[in-house]
């Protein structure tokens, strides 16, 4: 039953901090409010502007046609860009079945009111993640090229190689599954293995306990070393490129943010902790949602698809919160235990997965 | 350590997933 054991048999006796550095404050009034109040002051301003008053619980919002409270709303991006940024991925795969189940947003106009939400919510795990040393740029480079080339190629395959993207989705739903229990599953016996371990530990290694350090120690065409803590990564750059190329077609040509894909190909194959993949999943996720952003609102149309307008407002309130939400998860994850941390990824990775395989699997039984 | 670094933040997604499961019921339950 005692919860504080075992780490300092996992990582040494590593200094810890006792409480919340008091920057973190500083960091929130000067960086994160003035943002925070600008993005729902914008909400507002672009409801009255397009609809003469402020939707709410009272009278519904036009486009998505349900009444919620503007409250909600933003509640909705605070807590699924917090658990969402604490796994390294932006809000979508909680926002987007919430939305549709519990509000009942249910035409058309949700995917892109959720890519609203999911374009700008991990900008706010960026600037934390940065501040809390959780950031380099070298590790994210190749990955991020190989997602916008990915991103560019997607669309047009969406016509050929993917005209059954129904069965596609499943055969993705039956694999993230998999992956999920496989996550799950290592999260245990990690836990069983090591104990408790926290990024404030690997974080301590360096004598800021509150900052993580991922240097690279070397960098070329070919190949990328980096260090923290204790540990030292060699990974093919070449290799990472693909990675991103593969999951930027495939998040591109289904129309679905790509981290859901990429965070848990990074905890199977890479063996990287989620402390440190934040580096690289972060910057992928904001390049590939605006690589998508762009393709949905230029390149699309140019193929004879149709854009169709966001619920500008709704998109806008549920994006402070979840800005909030994601720059919260950064400064609380290095104190959360990676085998918790691995659970919620495993969860995360379920939900993804179970949601495309009751979709193709529903119609038969209704 | 304190409370908050101790239980409070290592187990804050579960306290994060229960406010919001907590929210939707009420939401469920006044709305639908």
């Amino acid at each position: 039953m005692s919860v504080n054991i075992t780490t300092e048999t996992a990582l040494g006796s590593a200094p810890r901090p006792a409480f919340i550095p008091a920057s973190i404050g500083k960091e929130f009034l000067r960086q994160q409010l003035p943002i925070l109040l600008s993005l729902i002051t914008l909400g507002f301003a672009v409801a009255w502007f397009q609809y003469g008053y402020i939707p709410g619980g009272d009278r519904p919002f036009p486009i998505a046609g349900i009444q919620v409270p503007v409250w909600h709303i933003i509640w909705i991006g605070v807590w699924t860009g917090f658990t969402m940024a604490l796994v390294g991925e932006a809000s979508g795969i909680f926002a987007l079945p919430y939305t549709i189940s519990i509000l009942r947003f249910v035409n058309a106009h949700v995917s892109p009111t959720m890519l609203v939400l999911t374009c700008i919510n991990p900008i706010g795990a960026l600037m934390g993640f940065r501040r809390s040393g959780q950031w380099n740029l070298n590790l994210a480079a190749a990955v991020c090229l190989g997602g916008v080339a990915g991103g560019l190629i997607g669309p047009f395959l969406r016509a050929s190689v993917l005209s059954n993207a129904e069965t596609f989705r499943f055969a993705i739903g039956l694999m993230l599954t998999f992956v999920a229990l496989h996550l799950s599953y290592h999260a245990v016996v990690d836990y069983m293995r090591h104990g408790r371990v926290l990024g404030v530990d690997i974080a301590g290694k360096g004598g800021r306990p509150d900052k993580i350090s991922i240097e690279t120690v070397s960098f070329t065409f070919l190949s990328i070393k980096i260090r923290w803590g204790n540990e030292t990564r060699q990974y093919s750059n070449v290799a990472l490129f693909l990675t991103g190329l593969g999951v930027g077609i495939i998040a591109s040509a289904l129309g679905v943010g790509g981290g859901f894909l990429l965070v848990p190909i990074f905890a199977v194959f890479y063996r990287l902790p989620l402390y440190i993949m934040v580096a690289a999943t972060i910057p992928f996720v904001i390049t590939l949602s605006f690589t998508g952003l762009v393709t949905y609102s230029a390149i699309l149309p140019l193929l004879g698809g149709t854009a169709i307008t966001p619920e500008w407002s709704f998109g806008l309130f549920a994006a402070s919160g979840g800005m909030f939400g994601a720059w919260c998860a950064s400064k609380v994850q290095l104190y959360v235990p990676s085998h918790l941390l691995n659970l919620m990824l495993g969860s995360v990775t379920a939900v993804a997965g179970m949601y495309y395989v009751v979709r193709y699997l529903a119609p038969m039984f209704l | 350590m304190s409370f908050v670094t101790r239980v409070l933040l290592p187990y804050s997604p579960f306290i994060v997933l229960a406010a919001a499961a907590t929210i939707a019921a009420f939401h469920v339950n006044y709305y639908w």
